[in-house]
């Protein structure tokens, strides 16, 4: 009678029993994706706390958490820094379990997988390192209540990821069927070290990475700039490592407390894009990025939206950001959320990479050589855009070829979350001179270097401050 | 003489007298009054009549045992015959006597004074004597030599009293009190209540229907020391019920329901006026025979049964009444609105607010509010609070029969009742009928069951409970705009307002929603078991039990579209589509109990008594959610509807229990009582799932001791003392609570749409047990001055260990959901005084007092979390965007209300420079402010509690506590003749609420709010408040953030129930009746008629907890006022009626 106490939850399986075969291990991988594009992360927290870090956006009437972050007050509970820190755990979690269980069934598909978490574990801490500096380094799914670890340096949690894309840009394919585009490819690892050891200011290592990236036939640039961000142009030539939103309407815009919604959509687009009804731009774009662009370059156009351009809905009356919004095509007022897929990683930036990495260590005609090729899109050419060196960008020095490369960055990839790293970086290295000081106008040294660790974190985690680095950062 | 003319028929063959005459009571309705003893009942003799009048009968009985017999109303009494060779002498007619020596007469009394009929009045040592009549005088002839009489009843000491030279005697005779005792419903059995060493308290059927109340809970309201019940929500809706204050911090802290031994949930289902008495276990040793599911305290129903050898009789309850909300708020009328808009809209009140809505503006307000509008914006004028509220009727009726044969006992009843509430859109119906029945077969089986049949329909508001902008229609009924009409009556649209650049805000037209969102919940519920009783020997009894518990609970919703004209645009909300759902919820339980009982007295002094059981009960809950959309919003089914979803869920739970429990009395003065109960249950990890709950408790029956005996004014006095553990029911988890469970989704590879991904969120537990509470308890009952007075206190002191908190891991860990984990301990200790006086005898003046009061102090040993806190009533509005507004942490009593404290109202600009340069020296900062950039005069200083010199968020402290002081309560009864009066008093002293809602109605963070005191009362240069801040736009210095002015006294004085009664005269209704009635009384009733309270910030100081949730926030979130369906006043009238 008392076996009868034995009783199986009838609607689920348990974490012991699963993860045991390939096929249940891809599903495990798959649910780190899930999480890039939820809205701890890229479907909404993540574009923010990276875009309102730089001087890309403005936005007065922003209230809430983004607002202290835009204006640089935020404090240890702003729940936008917390929730990029819980949702890059949560992809380290997945991915970790992925990685830490051994199945024998299908050897090639778990190695791929196992690449595959290995290439989100590290893109979540390069991250959090390139954002908080040192964190707790977790490389197995925590089993005990107790199991807290304290920070780790900076530079530790860096080549960790390293390690991690190593291993998984040896495994990774080149390319897949397109069933399962979206997947990390051998590309997009090589891409991402080569962001990592540029943030650690080792352009040799990353010049060498981001070259296999450059090998010919496997990317190029789109003719048309737009294609970048729109949803019919999606999984193209340029891109390397895309973040998949659901074109299916019943696709969320959150996850809800269990974390159980499947499909979700990207919800920033109603923010950046002008409310024409309603009169509501809640971000604009920052009107010295407008003045940044050139007269002949039509990146502008794909940018931002003067008043009088056409939208999908007749002429703006307002400018605006129209970069990754649907007003291309859709006239809805009010807060649509989007399917444009977003690509984290594409070829333009590799080669503007290159561009800073010759510059760095190798040889001032490549660097110049990496500018152009940015320029040769079909359209700037098309529009007439001129070749580095001219008039405006002599690029004589390597002073003068890194304001270049700064110009082009800013220009090339506004409001596509790499301006707050860029600024990171040559703040760091003292090249912010070169463009008449520090952007950020709120910045304070000893502060806004690194973001607060959450004080969900610091509360919970009490083994936070004894590893060596404090628990929180200085100026918090 | 009609009596004795009426005809009978009996036969019976070598039957005892006493056989004889009760047999005919019960043919006849006539009651024999006599001392079996002094006329030898017992002595046999047979009978055959048919159709005989009664005269007759009783002659050809009593003739030959010399029995006399005299008529007294509707009494026979009966005598010996004094002499053998003597006549029949009726007493009343001394003066046919013969052989006179002397006549004695007098009186004999009951401890109240009463004349008590039918007392044995004999002349010792000889057969000579007589019986008191109706009104206890007697007349006795005796010899001369006679030296004593003997007085005796049944259930009275007998007396003895010496003759001398009287004639007349007037005695009173003490109760028996070891015959009188009563029987108390205890856990698996009875216990004599001399013998009781535990803490339990009852209620009685007269007192639980005395209110017009649809559940059980509500009618326990101030009538139990240490029991607090709390309305939360509409009818039909349990409130909330607490034994001995808040035992568990994560898990709702109902007790666990008993009915006539079968645990059970659902109490709505049930008819009050079905109940013989309702028990509630507050102690450890009293519920710890209920071990694992015990913590909160028990409460078990006694449903009424027949009565063997009882003519059956009908009875009919009934009362119809109607109930009101007993208080309104104050909102704004339009021309009030307003003028706050200019205040809103004006001076420096208005910096970044950006424009002034279009609608407060001579021309927006002139316009009409649609085509052919009798009257403008401006001449409309609703009053959206008394749409929304409403007079409600209700009625409650059962009928009744029961009665029984020598072997067949029965109770069958059919319920009818019906609470309509005091808003728009809720409301409860129910249906119930009941039967239950025992059967003697043979000598040592019986064989009985009980069977609950119920059929409830509750109209609910889907989003009472909610928090935050959506929040409950009362909160966002503080939203309302007065300038809006409710409907544009030409084209059907409801009117709503036109957003933030128009009306101000956007918020809903709150009619428009009750009339198209409907949610019912209709419930069936079946709860019955069948019992076999086998008597071994005298003293050995086994019992087997079988029951089953069936709720089915079917929840259909239509969230339909409606057409809404905003001002500017006419559209139907949903895209014009309806969404209906259906959800059924299904739990069905099954029991066994086996259980054997043993009750013996060894000699007269040595009384044991022993159970052992054995049982089990499972539990099945399988739920289905189903969802889709209709474009027709008269299909109110999911046939034919787009974007079907469907769920479902099966979840299964089994609890073994071994019970041992044994007590032993010495003398009846020493009494021991010690039980043992182990429990398994399928909820925990294996290796977990027994655990095991003993209790021990010891009594002294001080009264009886010699010593105290001295005392003539104690009557009775017992002390006692008990300790035990029990746990906390586990199913409250969930089923499978250490479990990490693998979840679904998907990510839409190449952007296709499949369920491809997998994986858990939160650390499994295989560690998790039971919450504990280890209970002692000392107590002491007496009573004095012949029973008059009674008392009983407690002390009691209970720890709660290992409670069960999800721990909120680092979020480096990665986990989404929180993990149970036992990290906690709590205590709650206190004290109960019940007293009660009840007038002496039965005069035409009779009354009576009872008062009852209970402290409860809690406090928070423990909390192993890394952070050692918890976080409960965060909310949107009310709580400035997710603060929370309590806080629970070790070494303070539970969910403590936590904010800023409120200084005062800066009056000047000088005041608030003086701060902010304090600020500035104090933290080396030239950009520091104490506040906030914006502050200014008018608005409200908080302290700066860490002395920093600002005020943020660690300048918060503890502002409060939903736990009072005491509560108490108060029941007067009288009776004059006829006429029956009974009041009840109950209350709740200390404590405070935090309100949520007046927040709602007066923050003025944005044109949002309505209260027409708050908006009046706020500071401006003219009206130097020193209480309310300033208005202004966006509210830049937080005046409206959690602090002491949302907090107000929670204390509360109500007249809960005045009953008026008049019961007709029996002999009047029999006469003029013929006897077809045998009672009648009519009452009239009101419920709350008075409530003295200092709390109006919202519409009733009696705060539950926000509903829909038995876990997490919604269990420390009590005494925060989120727009709670208020406490109705009602007047009732009602009748009862005997057939």
């Amino acid at each position: 009678c008392e076996s009868q106490l034995e009783k199986v939850n009838p609607n689920a399986v348990t974490s012991e029993n699963y993860f045991k075969t390939a096929a249940e291990l891809e599903k495990g991988v798959n649910a780190a994706y899930t999480t890039l594009n939820g809205s701890y992360l890229v479907g909404n927290c993540y574009v923010w706390l990276h875009d309102l870090r730089s001087d890309d956006f403005v936005g007065t009437t922003l209230a809430d958490d983004r607002g202290e972050i835009l204006r640089g007050s935020l404090g240890v509970n702003n729940s936008y820094t917390e929730r990029v820190w819980k949702g890059f755990y949560i992809v380290i979690h997945r991915a970790n379990v992925v990685i830490n269980n051994t199945v024998t069934d299908d050897e090639a598909l778990k190695n791929r997988v196992v690449a595959e978490a290995k290439f989100l574990r590290a893109f979540s801490y390069f991250e959090l390192a390139s954002l908080w500096g040192g964190v707790p380094l977790i490389t197995k799914p925590v089993s005990d209540f107790s199991g807290f670890v304290p920070r780790s340096t900076q530079p530790a949690v860096y080549e960790a990821a390293i390690n991690d894309l190593k291993e998984a840009a040896e495994a990774l394919p080149s390319t897949y069927d397109a069933k399962d585009n979206g997947r990390a490819t051998k590309g997009a690892a090589n891409a991402l070290l080569g962001r990592i050891y540029m943030q650690m200011g080792d352009f040799a290592n990353a010049k060498t990475y981001l070259e296999k990236v450059r090998t010919p036939g496997q990317y190029a640039l789109t003719d048309d700039s737009n294609d970048n961000f729109r949803e019919e142009t999606e999984f193209n030539k340029e891109s390397i490592f895309e973040c998949v939103f659901s074109p299916y309407p019943s696709a969320a815009e959150d996850e809800g407390d269990d974390y159980a919604q499947g499909l979700y959509r990207e919800s920033t687009n109603g923010t950046r894009q002008y409310d024409m009804n309603t009169g509501n731009g809640i971000v604009l774009p920052a009107p010295g990025l407008k003045k940044d662009f050139e007269t002949a370059d039509v990146r502008r156009k794909a940018t931002i939206y003067d008043v009088g351009d056409t939208w999908a809905g007749g002429r703006m009356t307002q400018e605006s950001w129209k970069k990754y919004t649907l007003s291309y095509k859709n006239a809805t007022p009010g807060n649509v959320a989007s399917a444009i897929n977003r690509r984290l990683i594409r070829y333009a930036e590799v080669l503007l990479m290159l561009a800073e990495c010759e510059n760095e260590t190798g040889s001032l005609v490549n660097a110049i050589a990496r500018l152009n090729d940015v320029r040769s899109r079909t359209d700037l050419k098309t529009a007439k855009l001129p070749q580095f060196p001219n008039a405006a960008f002599p690029c004589r020095t390597r002073d003068e070829v890194m304001k270049a490369i700064m110009h082009e960055r800013k220009v090339e990839l506004a409001g596509e979350q790499v301006r707050n790293r860029d600024i990171m970086r040559w703040r760091a290295s003292g090249k912010l001179a070169l463009i008449g000081g520090d952007p950020i106008t709120y910045f304070q040294a000893n502060r806004h270097e690194l973001l607060p660790i959450p004080q969900s974190e610091i509360d919970r985690n009490i083994a936070l401050g004894t590893g060596g680095v404090p628990a929180q950062n200085p100026g918090y | 003489q009609e009596l004795l003319d009426k005809r009978i028929s009996l036969r019976a063959e070598d039957a005892t007298l006493k056989n004889i005459l009760h047999r005919i009571e019960e043919l006849t309705e006539i009651r024999f009054t006599y001392s079996p003893r002094v006329i030898q009942a017992d002595r046999r003799t047979s009978v055959s009549a048919q159709n005989q009048p009664l005269r007759e009968v009783l002659e050809t009985v009593l003739k030959p045992m010399r029995v006399h017999y005299r008529v007294a109303g509707n009494q026979i009494v009966l005598s010996q015959q004094p002499a053998p060779t003597g006549e029949a002498v009726p007493p009343a007619n001394a003066a046919q006597a013969t052989a006179v020596d002397r006549t004695i007469t007098g009186t004999v009394k009951s401890e109240t004074g009463e004349g008590l009929p039918g007392v044995s009045v004999v002349v010792k040592g000889t057969t000579q004597g007589t019986t008191t009549n109706a009104e206890g005088h007697f007349s006795l002839l005796v010899p001369d030599n006679a030296g004593t009489i003997v007085f005796s009843y049944v259930g009275y000491l007998s007396r003895e009293v010496p003759l001398g030279n009287q004639s007349q005697v007037e005695i009173q005779l003490a109760p028996n009190l070891k015959a009188l005792d009563e029987v108390v419903v205890v856990g698996y059995g009875t216990q004599i209540k001399r013998e009781l060493t535990s803490a339990i308290s009852r209620v009685s059927a007269k007192e639980l229907t005395e209110l017009p109340v649809a559940e059980v809970g509500q009618a326990l309201q101030g009538r139990v020391p240490g029991l607090t019940v709390t309305n939360v929500s509409s009818p039909g809706t349990a409130p909330n019920i607490r034994i001995r204050g808040v035992s568990s911090v994560s898990f709702s802290t109902d007790p666990l329901y008993v009915i006539d031994g079968f645990p059970t949930t659902n109490l709505a289902s049930f008819d009050n006026r079905d109940v013989e008495s309702v028990e509630i276990l507050k102690d450890a040793s009293a519920a710890a025979i209920y071990g694992s599911r015990a913590t909160n305290g028990v409460i078990l129903l006694t449903t009424k049964k027949g009565q063997r050898n009882k003519k059956m009789t009908v009875n009919l309850d009934s009362y119809a009444g109607i109930e009101s909300p007993w208080r309104k708020l104050d909102p704004m009328n339009t021309e009030q609105r307003s003028r706050f808009m200019d205040a809103m809209f004006s001076g420096a009140n208005q910096e970044n607010a950006g424009a002034r809505p279009s609608r407060y503006t001579t021309a927006g307000m002139n316009k009409l509010p649609y085509p052919g509008a009798p009257q403008t914006y401006a001449q409309t004028n609703t009053d959206w609070q008394d749409l929304y509220f409403k007079k409600g009727f209700m009625t409650g009726n059962n009928l009744s029969l029961s009665g029984g044969s020598d072997q067949s006992t029965f109770y069958s009843s059919a319920g009818y009742m019906r609470q309509e509430g005091i808003v728009k859109g809720v409301g409860f119906d129910r249906y119930n009928f009941r039967v239950n029945s025992s059967h003697d077969l043979g000598k040592r089986f019986t064989f009985g069951q009980n069977l609950l049949v119920a059929y409830t329909s509750q109209l609910y508001n889907n989003s009472d409970g909610q928090t935050g902008d959506q929040g409950t229609p009362l909160s966002l009924l503080q939203f309302a705009l007065p300038h809006l009409p409710v409907k544009d009556p030409t084209s059907n649209a409801w009117i709503k307002a036109g957003g933030d650049a128009i009306d101000g805000h956007p918020f809903p037209n709150l009619i428009a929603d009750i009339e198209n969102i409907v949610f019912r919940r209709n419930t069936t519920k079946i709860l019955g078991s069948a019992f076999l009783d086998v008597k071994l020997f005298e003293w050995l009894k086994f019992r087997s039990t079988f029951g089953i518990d069936y709720a089915n609970s079917l929840e259909n919703g239509a969230d339909n579209s409606y057409t809404v004209n905003d001002g500017n645009n006419v559209f139907k909300t949903n895209d014009g589509l309806s969404t209906i759902s259906s959800n059924r919820n299904t739990y069905s339980s099954l029991l066994f109990s086996e259980q054997l009982t043993a009750d013996k007295t060894f000699g007269t002094d040595h009384h044991l008594n022993a159970i052992l059981v054995f049982e089990g009960q499972n539990g099945k809950i399988r739920t289905e959610m189903m969802s889709g959309k209709q474009s027709n919003p008269a299909i109110r089914t999911l046939n034919g509807a787009t974007n079907l979803s469907a769920l479902n869920a099966l979840e299964e739970n089994l609890l073994l229990s071994y019970v041992v429990r044994a007590g032993y009395a010495y003398k009846g003065k020493y009494i021991l009582n010690a039980s043992i109960r182990r429990d398994g249950s399928s909820v925990w990890a294996p290796g977990n799932k027994f655990a095991n709950f003993p209790a021990a408790s010891v009594g002294w029956n001080i009264g009886q001791e010699s010593f105290m005996q001295k005392l003539s004014f104690l009557s009775d006095m017992k002390l006692r003392a008990s300790y035990g553990i029990t746990g906390l029911n586990p199913t409250s988890l969930s089923n499978y609570p250490w479990q990490s469970l693998v979840y679904n989704s998907s990510y839409p590879f190449n952007n296709e749409n499949t369920v491809n991904a997998s994986f858990y969120n939160k650390l499994a537990n295989q560690n998790l047990k039971w919450e504990k509470t280890s209970q002692l308890n000392i107590g002491l009952d007496a009573s004095l001055f012949n029973n008059s007075v009674t008392v009983t206190a407690e002390y009691f002191n209970r720890t709660t260990d290992n409670l069960i908190l999800k721990a909120p891991t680092p979020p480096s860990f990665g986990y989404v959901q929180f993990t149970d984990v036992n990290i906690g301990k709590m205590e709650n200790k206190g004290w109960e005084l019940a007293l009660g006086y009840r007038s002496p005898g039965k005069r035409d003046f009779n009354w009576g007092i009872s008062g009852n009061i209970s402290v409860v102090r809690n406090k928070v040993l423990r909390l192993d979390s890394p952070s050692g806190v918890i976080y409960g009533g965060d909310g949107n509005y009310f709580s400035s965007w997710g603060v929370p507004v309590t806080r629970t942490v070790a070494g303070e009593s539970i969910q403590a209300f936590y904010g800023w404290d409120f200084d005062k109202i800066y009056q000047t600009q000088a005041e608030v420079d003086a701060d902010n340069a304090a600020a500035r020296t104090k933290t080396g900062s030239d950009g520091a402010w104490y506040q906030a950039q914006a502050t200014a005069p008018g608005d409200v200083r908080f302290r700066d509690l860490n002395g920093d010199g600002v005020v943020d968020d660690k300048d918060r402290k503890v502002i409060g506590s939903f736990l009072p002081d005491f509560t108490y309560g108060l029941n007067f009864t009288a009776s004059y003749k006829h006429f029956d009066l009974s009041i009840l008093f109950q209350g709740v002293q200390g404590g405070e609420i935090y309100s949520g809602i007046g927040v709602y109605a007066g923050a003025f963070r944005w044109p949002l709010g309505g209260s027409l005191r708050a908006f009046e009362n706020a500071w401006t240069a003219e009206n130097p408040s020193t209480t309310d801040p300033r208005i202004k736009w966006s509210d830049p210095n937080d005046n409206s953030r959690i602090s002491q002015r949302w907090l107000q006294d929670a204390s509360y004085l109500r007249l809960k129930n005045i009953s008026i009664g008049y019961e007709l005269p029996a002999d009047v209704l029999a006469k003029n009746t013929n006897g077809a009635f045998s009672k009648f009384r009519i009452y009239l009733s009101s419920q709350n008629l008075l409530t003295f309270t200092k709390y109006d910030l919202g519409y009733d100081p009696e705060i539950g907890m926000k509903i829909g949730s038995n876990r997490g926030a919604g269990n420390l979130t009590n005494g925060i006022d989120y727009g709670q369906y208020p406490a109705a006043r009602s007047f009732t009238l009602g009748v009862q009626l005997g057939f």
